[in-house]
């Protein structure tokens, strides 16, 4: 039968996380998904590599530089909270419990600021995804992050362009504070400001 | 599951109006009259404030008060306590038979009786149950003292509109200072009595902020006596 392959578009971020997790294990041999949606900030899938070393993998459908960003939301709470994740490792019973987990970036496009994350003392990969559609089904090809060169000033332009309720403390990520909590305009108005 | 409780009656106080005559001998009274109640949900963000319940806990008791924590079964499985955390009995509201009445008695019953009396009982819960706040009639609410927190906190009042509810406490939680929480207080105050023509209740202040710490090192609480004096 003749591989049909095009690409398509993911409708959502559901989707998305679905379609990731039912890939991971093909990019990642032996990884172990003790969570589909960790209740933190970054909404990260929680799973165990090869080594039974814990890795926080978050994502987002449309923005590189949001997905950094709820990257780093996600090991800041859980370096925060520390002992929420020896609870988990614990319940998960790992054979080695870390301080603190590594991060997997998964994007749209490149991230911006991956080779200086290669040198952060915390373990960051990032990768690229592709939505095909394989014979007329939904899929997604992971790749690597293979980027060219970015300049500061053109990271710091991808940084600000983030869905800027993510830079603030937005869990969620692509909606406003405002449409999660489906307010009214007025009512939007009003929490605006104190 | 325990996520597909029911959605709220519309006739929310009329249902505990019918319930309540079962209730009224000397033995039941704490489970009838809403603000008797010793029971109070508490409504927190995500996991992760349990352990603000667990300070306001034991604040209370040092404030002269006698309080306990009671976990919802379903809520400490998705909370991934260890055992040695769990305080038994918990109460699991899918064994609840909400509309035998003699059955709901019970269970909240069996909880006192097993635990002995307390001038409350906190009970952590992770998102909206309506039917156990209709039964309570009150609840607290975590807030996080920022714009997000205030407005999740205005939708969450909204979102309870249906309940029987008397009375609703909100504990504001700052990374500041009171000022700021007391700043971010009023401005959900206001905002709830203008659209939704409520009225919240403060029922303190727990800062967490290095230099408002207290000598111990503990996080500076504030609960308002409130929260109890309600319910004795």
């Amino acid at each position: 039968m003749p591989l049909k392959i095009s690409s398509v578009q993911i409708a959502d971020e559901k989707e998305l996380r679905s379609l990731i997790i039912s890939n991971l294990p093909s990019f990642i041999s032996g990884c172990k998904i003790l969570d589909n949606e960790l209740p933190i900030p970054g909404a990260p899938i929680y799973i165990l590599n090869e080594l039974h070393q814990s890795v926080l993998v978050v994502f987002d459908l449309e923005s590189a530089a949001r997905a950094l960003i709820k990257g780093l939301n996600s090991l800041d709470f859980v370096m925060e909270h520390g002992h929420l994740m020896s609870r988990i490792q614990t319940m998960s019973h790992m054979v080695s419990v870390q301080a603190a987990p590594s991060l997997m970036v998964i994007a749209p496009g490149p991230v911006p600021g991956a080779k200086c994350l290669q040198q952060a003392p915390v373990s960051i990969l990032t990768k690229v995804f592709r939505p095909l559609s394989v014979n007329g089904e939904v899929s997604i090809y992971i790749e690597p992050d293979t980027q060219p060169e970015l300049s500061a000033v053109q990271v710091v332009k991808q940084i600000e362009q983030a869905d800027e309720s993510v830079m603030n403390d937005d869990w969620s990520g692509t909606e406003s504070i405002h449409d999660i909590f489906n307010l009214s305009d007025e009512e939007q108005d009003f929490f605006t400001e104190v | 599951m325990f996520e597909n409780i029911d959605h709220p009656s519309r006739k929310s106080s009329h249902r505990l109006d019918e319930i309540s005559h079962h209730f009224l001998s000397d033995d039941h009274k704490k489970l009838t009259e809403g603000h008797q109640v010793p029971f109070l949900p508490v409504l927190m963000r995500d996991s992760s404030q349990l352990e603000i319940i667990k300070s306001i806990n034991n604040k209370l008791s040092l404030n002269g008060y006698c309080s306990h924590i009671v976990y919802i079964q379903e809520m400490s499985e998705r909370m991934d306590l260890e055992m040695s955390e769990r305080s038994f009995p918990e109460i699991s509201l899918q064994d609840i038979n909400w509309d035998n009445k003699t059955s709901v008695y019970n269970k909240f019953r069996g909880v006192i009786n097993q635990k002995g009396d307390s001038d409350v009982y906190l009970i952590p819960v992770l998102d909206i149950q309506y039917r156990l706040f209709d039964l309570i009639g009150r609840i607290v609410i975590l807030t996080d003292s920022t714009l997000r927190g205030i407005s999740a906190a205005y939708a969450q009042i909204k979102e309870l509109s249906p309940c029987a509810l008397k009375t609703i406490n909100i504990i504001m939680v700052s990374d500041e200072d009171v000022d700021i929480a007391l700043r971010h207080y009023r401005k959900l105050a206001d905002g709830v009595s203008r659209f939704l023509g409520k009225k919240i209740v403060n029922g303190g202040f727990v800062i967490k902020n290095v230099n408002a710490r207290l000598p111990d090192g503990s996080d500076f609480i504030d609960v308002d006596d409130v929260l109890v004096q309600g319910i004795r």
